[in-house]
């Protein structure tokens, strides 16, 4: 047993291991002048392997993602600790690091596939039930007839990327025509002309006159907008999301209803939401962040914002919000502020932005069933490397002073 | 000779602490003005409550580059300069404070040759139309996205701004809350409430009038009158707010001292004494080389005794743990490794310890004082305002830097000391290769606890605790790289010359990390520190890479070696430390 795993167990491989993480990561960190930084992380950290470029010249080199790293890493470590292993105070710090580091792994690695966060934005004085994905946009389709609710049809922004007609999409159901989008439950058909996965939008005073004369769109907002793809944000200008548009032509029943832009939250400070009337109904369509809706209502009772005198530089933002969780059988107030989270039923509330003039606060929820992996981790780790220096320092000095 | 050897390092000390006292004994001719007492009022301006001592070095440092200003030919201190600007605006127009650099900016305000870059506001407002119509043009471009010119002109803009606030009383806020629930505010907003024929929103604050009077008697130009007022209002302030005006005297001290700039100096001199105590090594029956190597380390420890007090006092008057930004994170490496150095010097006795802290001292120094812009104590942002992360992450994280800038300076002198010169003798050879071992498992120790002691941060401010961006990355590299270094010695990979070419490496992995990782967003038409930032980090990585290269030489041809056969030199690597 130990012959066979002793190849795996060499030093020489952690070195190649680490050297080879090196340069993950700092290609990485470069790779994030020019994408964002989810893209990147995607593409290096959580893969198995991936073309990275090497220098400007755009030649690519394969090489292993962070995935396959992390497994070997973890093969290695602990084919190590098989091969070698002894229990004295001098391994006992080793033994205590490692065990830390394979948990710190395993929970970037439970992270990677299990964590979940959205944004949840609040009125002072009002009340949230779901929260937002700002990664992911939908396009919402609203019938608002029903007195006591909103009927909604979701068209998610894979469904709209993969029909795109300029990408030359070839999707279709059955009975429609190619990259036509169709369901019993929408009031009428839809057709991607242009998905943009990050936008510029121009009112007609500032809209470059090539662009304007050019406006496909015939119908609402697009009548008196004009929509240009941008490249998406990238890692280094921290904080900014993208904020896509799309160009549809919808059909009822193969008659022309025009093309429409919509864009993300729609336009300027107005309602987002744009009215379509098909055969006298008025349906709202609106292109949103993909919510996720909760079975707990946040209420914000009260934000509170300070800045240092005299400066626009936050010195601390806080909400306190009361929460109500039936599921749970919940109902209390909390304070939410910078580096004070709220925990609540495997879910954690920071505080994240607020809303233009105080008005609301925007809260970050994240769900990760391994947030308490790097704790253990880091609490071994540590007590493992002063075990292991303590002891060699002790040996260090002496032999020095002698 | 037993005198000398005794009085030399005594000597040395004395001479640094001298060098010390310097600044503090007063250079400029005292005027009738007491303008001592003016400069340790008490302002608010960018958050935080400072001298007006602190707002005039820092506005005259960010117009004119300067903290001096040369008045009728006589060099005169900012305090003086900032009071003409309030109170007598005719004659600090005519002072030549603003620096313009770029010659297309100066041809603007009609310039066209000369050796003249300070110009006075006078003759910019002269030339005003013109120079009105190009900031406007600037506007719209975004600070990345502009060219040389356009940045030099928009930082021209810039202090006009600054000098503008100033001459108006808008800034700094100059009048104190001495009533429950005030707050700090501009002079400019009392004298609007006393000018006749405005709505009066509310009456002048009796603060507000004082400083009035202490203004208009410096703009009557009566002596007598000022130095009544500034030391009535001095009272008034000292009995409402006494801690607030203790830290203000304080901080004009901290000012006069400049205990980072001195120590500079001071390393410089500790270094010189270190290398000279290397290189007489050896010289035959006296004690040259023992004297000179404790008169480097008495200078070493006094300005690492200076320098502990220049942090000390920072963290007093700021009220938040030592590194807050690049600039104090510089003088706190630096310091750091003055202590370390200082350690291995007590542990070792050989003199290589104090001669490559002094190094590390003073280019931290040099870097911070190019770092510094404007206040070096500027507030935190709401997510950074936490003192316990402050003093257990980033402490632990700038520990790490300096720990693993510190090996790769052991490494440097073992590869050029064992190249270039006879001087790595069995017994260093040894000592080097324990003191590299030492600092870099110190290194990973520090580095990765201030690493995951990052990532808890982040989890309990945004519930992520790794995400990857350039930053955490930097990080991760030193503790990847630490990692590296001591599994390849554990494995028997690399023997002590490994371990040093590796550990000089270390230093561009660092170098990256602290510096590199801001350049990231740093955009083609850059300008502005950063920009000679990059040149430098590059001449830096450049250099790191030769010694590498040299350190990669066969060790047989080392010139320490060149006299001994190869069994010996096999001998001598495997005496190295040995692997846990």
């Amino acid at each position: 047993m130990k012959k066979a795993l002793s190849p795996f167990a060499s030093l020489r491989l952690t070195v190649v291991l680490f050297a080879a993480a090196m340069v993950l990561i700092l290609a990485g960190t470069v790779a994030q002048k020019y994408q964002g930084n989810w893209a990147v992380v995607n593409e290096y950290f959580r893969s198995l392997w991936l073309w990275m470029p090497i220098g400007i010249y755009g030649i690519k080199v394969p090489f292993v993602g962070g995935y396959s790293l992390c497994i070997l890493m973890l093969v290695n470590l602990l084919a190590a600790h098989a091969v070698r292993f002894k229990l004295t105070w001098k391994r006992a710090g080793i033994i205590l690091t490692h065990a830390g580091l394979i948990i710190l792994l395993a929970g970037e690695l439970v992270t990677g596939l299990f964590a979940v966060e959205w944004q949840m934005t609040i009125m002072e004085g009002e009340s949230a039930d779901y929260a937002v994905d700002i990664r992911q946009v939908e396009l919402a389709v609203v019938d608002p007839s029903p007195q006591d609710h909103d009927s909604v049809v979701i068209v998610p922004q894979s469904v709209l990327a993969k029909y795109e007609e300029q990408a030359g999409g070839t999707g279709g159901i059955s009975g429609g025509g190619a990259g036509l989008i169709q369901s019993e439950l929408l009031p009428f058909d839809i057709r991607v002309l242009d998905w943009m996965p990050n936008a510029e939008v121009f009112g007609p005073m500032n809209a470059p006159p090539q662009l304007w004369q050019n406006n496909p769109a015939s119908q609402g907002m697009g009548k008196t907008a004009v929509a240009r793809e941008v490249s998406r944000v990238t890692g280094v200008e921290g904080g900014r999301v993208d904020a896509p548009a799309v160009y549809l032509k919808l059909t009822h029943s193969g008659q022309d209803m025009g093309t429409w832009l919509v864009p993300l939250h729609g336009i300027g400070m107005g309602d987002p939401r744009q009215p379509v009337t098909v055969n006298g109904k008025t349906y709202l369509m609106e292109l949103r962040f993909t919510r996720d809706y909760k079975p707990y209502t946040v209420h914000l009772i009260d934000f509170k914002h300070d800045k240092f005198v005299g400066t626009e530089t936050p010195k601390n933002f806080s909400s306190e919000v009361r929460m109500v969780d039936p599921t749970r059988n919940a109902d209390f107030k909390a304070l939410i502020s910078m580096n004070h989270p709220l925990r609540h039923g495997g879910e954690t509330f920071y505080q994240h932005q607020f809303l233009r003039g105080d008005i609301g606060t925007v809260l970050q929820v994240v769900r990760n069933p391994g947030w308490l992996m790097p704790y253990i981790a880091c609490s071994l780790v540590s007590l493992g490397l002063i075990v292991h220096f303590g002891v060699m320092l002790k040996k260090f000095v002496s032999r020095t002073r002698r | 000779m037993n005198t000398i050897t005794k009085l030399f390092p005594a000597a040395a000390v004395l001479l640094s602490l001298i060098v010390i006292a310097m600044p503090l004994v007063p250079r400029h001719e005292q005027g009738p003005y007491d303008l001592d007492t003016l400069a340790s009022l008490p302002v608010s301006s960018g958050g935080r409550t400072k001298p007006l001592d602190t707002v005039a070095r820092n506005s005259l440092m960010i117009v004119s580059d300067r903290q001096t200003v040369a008045i009728d030919g006589k060099r005169q201190p900012a305090i003086r300069w900032i009071i003409d600007v309030m109170a007598r605006p005719q004659d600090a127009n005519a002072y030549e404070v603003f620096r313009i650099d770029h010659p297309d900016v100066r041809s603007l305000v009609g310039v066209i040759e000369g050796e003249q870059k300070r110009f006075n506001f006078a003759r910019l407002l002269q030339f005003g139309r013109g120079l009105n119509q190009q900031f406007i043009r600037i506007e719209g471009i975004k600070p990345a996205d502009r060219t040389p010119y356009q940045s030099h002109l928009a930082e021209l803009r810039d202090h006009v701004t600054t000098y503008d606030l100033l001459q108006n009383q808008q800034a700094p806020y100059l009048v104190p809350p001495l009533v429950d629930g005030e707050q700090w505010r501009p002079l400019a907003a009392e004298l609007h409430a006393s000018h006749e024929g405005h709505e009066v929103e509310h009456e002048p604050s009796q603060a507000g009038i004082r400083l009035g009077k202490i203004l208009l008697a410096y703009q009557n130009q009566d002596p007598d009158r000022f130095n009544r007022e500034v030391a009535e209002y001095a009272t008034l302030l000292d009995r409402q707010m006494p801690d607030i005006t203790r830290k203000a005297r304080f901080e004009v001290f901290f000012n006069k001292l400049q205990p980072f700039y001195q120590g500079t100096v001071l390393y410089v001199l500790a270094f010189l004494l270190s290398c000279a105590s290397l290189l007489t090594v050896g010289v035959k029956g006296s004690e040259i080389s023992r004297t000179l190597g404790r008169a480097a380390v008495g200078v070493l420890a006094v300005t690492f005794i200076l320098n502990t007090f220049g942090l000390g006092a920072r963290v007093y008057m700021q009220g938040y743990a030592p590194v807050t930004n690049l600039y104090s994170s510089a003088v706190f490496i630096g310091w750091f490794c003055v202590a370390m150095g200082l350690f291995l010097e007590w542990l070792f006795k050989n003199g290589l310890g104090a001669a490559l802290s002094a190094v590390i001292g003073c280019v931290t120094l040099i870097i911070a004082h190019n770092l510094a812009d404007g206040d070096t104590m500027q507030m935190m942002q709401a997510v950074l305002d936490s003192n316990f992360w402050l003093s257990t992450h980033v402490i632990a994280v700038t520990i790490g830097y300096s720990a693993t800038f510190l090996a790769g300076f052991i490494g440097i002198a073992f590869i050029l000391i064992g190249v270039y010169t006879r001087g790595l003798n069995p017994q260093r050879h040894k000592t080097l290769g324990k003191m590299m071992y030492g600092v870099i498992a110190f290194a990973l120790l520090f580095s990765f606890v201030g690493t995951v002691l990052g990532g808890i941060w982040a989890d309990q401010s945004w519930g992520r605790f790794w995400g990857w961006d350039p930053k955490e990355n930097g990080a991760v590299l030193i503790v990847l790289m630490n990692a590296l270094i001591l599994h390849a010695r554990w494995g028997g990979m690399i023997k002590t010359r490994g371990v040093a070419v590796l550990a000089v490496f270390g230093n561009i992995v660092t170098a990256w990390s602290w510096f590199g990782t801001n350049m990231l967003g740093v955009g083609l038409h850059s300008y502005g520190f950063m920009d000679s930032a990059v040149q430098w980090m590059l001449l830096f990585v450049a250099t790191q890479l030769a010694i590498m290269t040299a350190g990669l030489i066969p060790m047989a041809r080392w010139r320490s070696f060149d006299a001994v056969d190869n069994d010996t030199l096999k001998a001598q690597s495997n005496t190295a430390t040995d692997a846990p």
